[in-house]
């Protein structure tokens, strides 16, 4: 699964714009992963200047 | 049942502000959708300028600072702006060894000041919490905390999801910035030439940096490529890493420059980072027709890079305008908004449509993948004389191409190598734009 190190994430948005598959969105200005919609194809944890998404496994 | 509007705005950036302020003020029923919380506030990296006193995209721009106001004169109005601000002198590009390429004259602009300036640094806060302002006192209605998941046509209006949250309009307004989520649901990315996923990673510091006051700032080195610029506040800087290669650390990239440089690093001493911003922008060419389903797409979202803060106003004004009068015509579909749509075929995608970017288009370590410090010191140091002032990015690379085509012959002659290796960086701008796209880039 995907998750996002809230510490790290700056609320640009950029992986939310760039998922493929619309699971990402911002609450309270910060972002998270729709775990159920996710296919963890990675793009975010490409795009991300800040590398606030990390995969994991589970 | 959704509550029906006559407009529905996605995005409330300055064009999405802008465009609901006037079909407010027209006495229309607006909802502006958002999917920050906290809307004035500013979290994605953003150069806050403002390019005034030249054409910016056919529209000349004037900042008054007595009348505090942003004024368009073409078009016949203006923006109020009543925050900080400092004038704006132009670009310069740094080689590794501090060779510089001036689009300006900084004599000259301590000599004259106001007169040659040719944009502000503004704080985008202020002119978003001023708009919003206004927005709220003439009855736009505000959904904070919206995320757009779906968007569909029905036979007399447009079906905004969010989340589940339904809203209703005759028409919609697509202002979601440069990689639109409302574009690609509609379908209208596909077609548009991708020129690469650029990632900025920025550290706010706080300091002395010696850079020229009032300076829009490029450096390129072997270790990658930055922007360093003041801000309108004074000791307070930009610097930002920037890279469309998905594998480049910008971290790492950004911590060479500051702490380990030769030639940079000593900029930096003593500065302490106030905080981290960033952003991801695709670069698409631009939408031929932005209108489908009857939702006009303004600014950014139908634009190719990062537009301005100033295009985003005008093309906001413009659009609540045009919409305007297809409400009142009653003529909800492409006719309504002829005028709008031929406006920026003529200015925007007529002259950009067909942009060639160059290097630009490839990724922002590709030249010094090519190129090694020396050699790109060599090619800064050929340009003598400063190039006119702008803050206009075609202008820029215009006049820098040609200025450089000239070049050319010169050094051919003196450094053939450098010729070689540049034709053969041309050759592989398709690969790299091939390999980018093997990795996952662009969404369409």
């Amino acid at each position: 699964m995907v998750t996002i190190d809230i510490a790290k994430c700056t609320g640009c948005g950029g992986c939310i714009d760039l998922c493929p598959v619309i699971a990402i969105s911002m609450i309270q200005d910060v972002v998270i992963v729709d775990n159920k919609i996710c296919t963890e194809c990675g793009i975010c944890v490409k795009v991300c200047p800040v590398r606030a998404p990390q995969k994991t496994d589970t | 049942m959704p509550k029906r509007y006559d407009v529905v705005v996605i995005g409330a950036g300055p064009a999405g502000l802008m465009a609901s302020k006037i079909l407010a003020e027209h006495g229309f029923a607006v909802a502006l959708l958002e999917r920050k919380q906290s809307i004035a506030r500013v979290r994605r990296a953003d150069g806050g300028a403002i390019g005034v006193n030249e054409p910016l995209y056919d529209r000349m721009v004037l900042f008054d600072e007595k009348k505090k106001a942003i004024c368009f004169p073409d078009d016949g109005f203006s923006v109020a702006y009543d925050g900080p601000y400092a004038n704006i002198y132009g670009f310069q590009i740094y080689s590794p060894g501090k060779k510089r390429i001036l689009f300006g004259d900084w004599e000259e602009a301590r000599r004259r000041g106001d007169e040659v300036r040719v944009g502000i640094f503004i704080s985008k806060e202020s002119l978003l919490q001023r708009l919003l302002d206004d927005c709220r006192s003439c009855g736009v209605e505000i959904f904070p905390g919206s995320n757009l998941t779906d968007i569909r046509k029905t036979r007399d209006s447009v079906l905004v999801n969010c989340s589940g949250q339904m809203f209703e309009g005759s028409f919609v307004i697509a202002a979601d910035g440069v990689n639109s989520r409302t574009v690609r649901l509609l379908g209208l990315n596909s077609g548009r030439k991708f020129r690469g996923t650029y990632r900025y990673l920025t550290w706010m510091l706080k300091g002395e940096v010696p850079i020229d006051p009032g300076s829009f700032n490029f450096i390129v080195t072997e270790k990658g490529s930055y922007a360093i610029y003041d801000t309108y506040e004074k000791g307070v800087y930009h610097v930002s890493a920037f890279n469309s290669d998905p594998a480049a650390d910008l971290n790492e990239s950004l911590q060479e420059l500051i702490y380990k440089d030769k030639n940079y690093s000593p900029w930096f001493a003593g500065c302490t980072r106030t905080e981290i911003i960033n952003c991801v922008s695709n670069i698409l060419s631009p939408i031929e027709v932005p209108f489908k389903d009857n939702v006009l797409i303004i600014g950014d979202a139908a634009w190719t890079l990062e537009f301005s803060n100033m295009a985003a106003l005008c093309n906001g004004w413009k659009a609540g305008n045009a919409l305007t009068v297809a409400l009142t015509d009653r003529t909800y579909n492409r006719e309504g908004l002829k005028g709008y749509l031929e406006w920026w075929k003529k200015n925007f995608y007529g002259p950009y449509g067909t942009y060639d970017f160059g290097p630009m288009g490839g990724g922002g370590t590709i030249l010094q993948s090519y190129l090694s410090n020396e050699e790109l010191d060599y090619l800064a140091s050929l340009s003598e004389k400063p190039f006119p002032a702008t803050m206009n990015f075609f202008t820029l690379f215009n006049t820098l191409g040609n200025a450089y085509a000239e070049l050319f012959a010169r050094v051919y002659d003196e450094r053939p190598e450098i010729m070689d290796k540049l034709f053969a960086l041309r050759n592989r701008f398709d690969e790299i734009g091939e390999s980018l796209r093997r990795a996952g880039f662009p969404n369409l």
